[in-house]
């Protein structure tokens, strides 16, 4: 009797693990590239907070702009000061929804093609975005990957004209996250 | 007379512009900060996210893009999607973390030891209250001392 509740809890406890409702990462990566004709512009951040709602579809992130990090200091520095004022607008952010999110079974292992739709705010402006990625699971773990691309003049970030040339009006943004707690 | 003027004018203008042209090219080029040669400001891991957990404008004004040589004691290693190293320091607040994003750590480092973890400080995460999710504050290009 004591092996059977036994086996029973621990059934109940590896049914709750794979399907917790909400998973989340404050380590995920965002990182962008820019081609320009004088030199190609990339920068990464390592600190972005995201959470996805398994049973709703529901996905945030959330990122400080001074986590970004070039190559060059002096890109960072314009970069903070000039393009993104980081000092007024510290953080960048997305609220959307995974639009396939009853096709995706979490229990099981599996790559899945997704579209997510949402409201994207990065130097205090904020655009509905829509974009294409993968959500895989592996072993219980739940990955995210997307590419797309934004209109630095959506979010009014502005080129001053001495350097305009050498910035590209739109930028490639790459997101991917390993959600690695639960909850 | 005229001559030699004009000769020590076109020499001055020759070394004010090499010069202008030597520096501009450095600072165009210069890579990130050395945070490993750096002293940073001092401060333990507990007092770090009480600054910004109770003011972060001050506290954002004090310690962002500046480099803190945090004293904690390590809760948790990890590694994220890039493989980037990841370690976070206790704080005395249940789920809230000095997050550290590494470049260079002595081997082994432990979960439960106390290290000085000098890095760049980018601000505190908004977390999900909601969710009861907190904010850590994050370090990054991080190097662990013991």
């Amino acid at each position: 009797m004591k092996k059977i509740i036994f086996f029973a809890v621990i059934l109940l406890l590896s049914i709750t693990g794979a399907s917790a409702q909400k998973v989340y990462t404050k380590n995920g990566n965002i990182s962008f590239f820019s081609t320009a004709p004088l030199e190609n512009i990339t920068a990464d951040n390592n600190q972005v907070m995201s959470v996805l709602d398994t049973k709703t579809g529901e996905l945030l992130f959330s990122v400080l702009i001074k986590g970004f990090h070039f190559k060059k200091s002096l890109m960072e520095e314009h970069f903070n000061e000039n393009y993104l004022e980081s000092n007024k607008y510290p953080k960048a952010s997305f609220k959307g929804n995974v639009s396939e999110k009853n096709k995706i079974d979490y229990s099981k292992d599996g790559t899945h093609s997704v579209n997510v739709n949402g409201d994207m705010t990065i130097h205090g402006v904020t655009q509905k975005v829509s974009a294409s990625g993968t959500i895989s699971v592996k072993s219980g773990a739940v990955s995210a990957v997307s590419k797309f691309t934004i209109k630095l003049a959506d979010y009014n970030i502005g080129i001053p004209g001495v350097v305009k040339d050498q910035i590209a009006e739109t930028i490639d943004i790459n997101v991917s996250c390993r959600f690695d707690q639960k909850m | 007379m005229r001559l030699n003027t004009k000769k020590i004018i076109l020499i001055s203008f020759l070394i004010i512009a090499t010069f202008g042209f030597t520096v501009g090219y450095y600072m165009y080029n210069k890579g990130p900060v050395d945070v490993k040669n750096s002293s940073g400001i001092k401060i333990s891991a507990q007092d770090l996210y009480e600054a910004f957990s109770t003011d972060s404008v001050t506290a954002l004004k004090k310690y962002s893009t500046r480099i803190v040589n945090v004293r904690g004691t390590i809760n948790n290693i990890s590694t994220n999607v890039e493989d980037k190293q990841i370690v976070t320091l206790k704080t005395g607040s249940e789920g809230a973390y000095i997050n550290c994003v590494i470049e260079e750590a002595p081997s082994p480092i432990n979960e439960g030891e106390e290290v000085n973890i000098k890095g760049i400080c980018s601000g505190i995460g908004q977390g999900e209250p909601e969710l009861g999710i907190k904010g850590d504050v994050y370090l990054s290009r991080c190097f662990i001392e013991k």
